[in-house]
């Protein structure tokens, strides 16, 4: 194993002892590039983190997402801060909760309701037993290859798994229509519900938008059939429309589903939801020890606030987009395609020329060596904090990695 | 619930073209099974009513295993899966009919003494466990077993071939050390295969396991996985996905072939 990594290495040879895969889930060393990327992370700020070794990163996963106005922002710490002192669990919700909620369903299009939780799997699963009560049926359908979260119904893992758990879980590969038209046929009257991406960001791929009309038709179908259409905006929301990323690709959910950028960092989720469905959502059981806790909300206010007053959706198109233009130049540079997918503010690249990522994991190592977190696998994330300058310290170091595989490659 | 009839045609499947065809590992490695095939060499078919077939040339050197019927000294037909799976499991059944052969159906004494040593490989004691030699058959070996079973699950079983097209597809290779022989699957639906050695294409995922001990471990579900790979013990060159996918139905195999006792 690489020495770069030394007491990433070390404090993971502890964590195994102690914790079952000494790291789990997305930030599993197994899920990145293991001994070839930071383990454990020290400190942070504005759009770099420096990890237990002492190396510095531009980061370009942003904590996996939440983290839109970058590490430690003085604002919203601030406003965090100040509800700390009033204090943040108690025995009720407080003013926060109605503040935030009220602001959130001012925010999206066709919310009438909220609910906040604490990630993006609570509201996901929640938002699917809500259409479940509406509808009085079973069925859910989801893109193949989606992420909704890691409860049994939509885990990506195997582990502890029953046939029932998925017995009711269909799924249709995305931008194909006569397929979802096929499920709602097959099981006519059956379909509760449902679940889509505003756009298909699975890991190990390209990420992909809607072909034209796709939205529309799948909305179409659920208006005729009764389903319940959720949108899963845990990925995306607030990074490409503050009302939700449905609004930027022309489909109005029944109920969607935030967390990531809503805290800046501050655990928290939302679902936002149509009238018609306030009934079923009242009917529906949500709670948790923390979900009530009034940090985060405060830190989401702000959050928000923030977003809407500095512009910053259109500031990460912007810096999204000089990333995107620099890479595919870098690409052409040394030979080597490098495509872009997906929105430049959650964007994902891939050099073209294989299927099996070997070299972009390379690629992505060699970047990580020299000071930018460039995820092999998984999309990556803009935040406010990223400055033309760091997107072109970024290039460079993306562009001196590049040149170190060549070498090798060649 | 799974029929008892599709299951016992699982079985039987799985016994015939993935754990027999381990035999060839087992005499290659095992001087006892070489010791009983000196000078008695022979070749076997077993048949079922429902169409499983396949076929072993035993010699000192191993076992070429062909899937179907050839040639052989012995065939030997079952009249149900159901039969045959309780035959596999040595459970009380009606003997298989004998098509050819009559005159060598004393070398079943032979097949019979290699499958016990097969099984005392396959499910190894801790002594057995110790000793390096062992581990570096042990491990490849039932590596190759759980391979040439999950194609036969993804071609007999809905659940299978379900889960196979659920997810990420293409050519998975497993091996000890960087230079160790690889054993590799073509996990991709309708074009099932497994073998030993550089697979045909380069692999979409390659598994390293850094010795024979982590990789007998893995085998035996003994090692924390994703420890392993963060350590460094376990490396995963490619898709892993792939390997991940792959794994869940290489985990199922067991169920069949060595079923809790209940």
């Amino acid at each position: 194993m690489s020495s770069h990594y030394e007491k990433s290495l070390s404090l993971f040879e502890r964590a195994s002892k102690v914790a079952p895969g000494g790291i789990y889930g997305h930030m599993s060393p197994a899920a990145c590039l293991p001994g070839a990327s930071p383990y454990y992370a020290a400190k942070a700020d504005g759009c770099r983190y420096w990890d237990v070794d002492g190396h510095e990163y531009i980061d370009f996963m942003c904590g996996y997402g939440p983290i839109i106005l970058g590490y430690n922002h003085p604002e919203v710490d601030e406003a965090a801060a100040k509800q700390r002192e009033l204090g943040n669990c108690f025995n009720h919700p407080t003013e926060r909760f109605v503040e935030l909620v009220e602001k959130l369903v001012s925010l999206v299009d066709f919310a009438d309701w909220g609910v906040l939780a604490k990630n993006g799997g609570d509201v996901t699963t929640w938002a699917i037993q809500v259409a479940r009560e509406h509808t009085k049926r079973k069925k859910i359908i989801r893109f193949k290859s989606s992420y909704h979260g890691v409860d049994p119904w939509c885990t990506p893992g195997h582990g502890g798994l029953i046939d029932e758990d998925r017995e009711h879980i269909h799924s249709f590969a995305f931008n194909d229509l006569t397929a979802f038209e096929g499920l709602v046929d097959k099981y006519k009257g059956q379909i509760a519900a449902l679940i889509v991406s505003p756009w298909h960001h699975p890991v190990f791929a390209d990420s992909a938008f809607g072909a034209d009309g796709f939205f529309a038709g799948l909305e179409k179908i659920c208006r005729a059939e009764g389903i319940v259409l959720i949108s899963d905006d845990i990925r995306g929301g607030f990074r490409l429309n503050i009302g939700g990323s449905h609004a930027e690709f022309g489909y109005t959910p029944d109920i969607v589903c935030f967390c990531k950028a809503l805290g800046n960092g501050y655990p928290i989720s939302a679902a936002l939801g149509a009238e018609q469905l306030r009934v079923a959502a009242s009917k529906v059981f949500l709670t948790g020890s923390y979900w009530n806790s009034a940090v985060p909300m405060a830190a989401a206010l702000k959050t928000l606030e923030i977003i809407e007053r500095d512009g910053v959706i259109a500031q990460l198109q912007q810096t999204g987009q000089r990333l995107a233009d620099g890479l595919v130049k870098i690409g052409e540079k040394h030979g080597h395609e490098i495509r872009p997918s997906g929105p430049p503010a959650v964007p994902f690249y891939r050099l073209t020329e294989e299927t099996n990522f070997v070299r972009q994991q390379q690629w992505c190592a060699e970047a990580m060596k020299r000071g930018a977190f460039l995820h092999p696998h998984h999309n990556w994330f803009l935040c406010a904090a990223h400055t033309n300058a760091d997107i072109d310290a970024a290039l460079q170091i993306a562009d001196d990695a590049l040149a170190a595989c060549v070498e090798t490659w060649a | 619930m799974k029929s008892v009839v599709a299951l016992k045609h699982l079985q039987a499947r799985l016994f015939l073209h993935a754990v027999f065809p381990t035999l060839d590992d087992v005499i290659k490695a095992s001087p006892k099974a070489q010791t009983l095939l000196k000078d008695n060499g022979f070749s076997l078919c077993f048949r079922t009513r429902s169409g499983l077939r396949a076929s072993y040339f035993f010699k000192t050197t191993g076992c070429e295993y062909i899937a179907g019927d050839s040639q052989t000294g012995i065939e030997l037909m079952f009249l149900s899966d159901g039969q045959a799976a309780a035959t596999f499991f040595e459970k009380p059944a009606l003997p298989p009919l004998p098509l050819k052969g009559f005159s060598a159906l004393g070398k079943m004494k032979t097949f019979i003494a290699l499958t016990k040593e097969m099984e005392s490989w396959l499910k190894p004691s801790d002594e057995q466990l110790a000793d390096e030699n062992f581990r570096q058959v042990f491990a490849p070996m039932s590596i190759g077993l759980a391979l040439r079973a999950t194609c036969q699950l993804c071609v007999a079983e809905r659940k299978s071939r379900e889960w196979l097209a659920s997810g990420p597809q293409g050519l998975a290779a497993f091996q000890l050390g960087e230079s160790g022989t690889p054993r590799w699957i073509n996990f991709v639906s309708g074009a099932l295969k497994s073998g030993t050695g550089e697979p045909p294409t380069e692999p979409a995922v390659r598994v390293i396991f850094k010795d024979s001990t982590i990789a007998a471990n893995a085998v035996l579900n003994r090692l924390d996985s994703m420890a392993a790979v963060g350590r460094g013990d376990i490396k995963i060159v490619g898709l892993a996905p792939l390997a991940d996918h792959l794994n869940a139905l290489m985990e199922r195999v067991q169920g069949f072939i060595d079923p809790p006792k209940s």
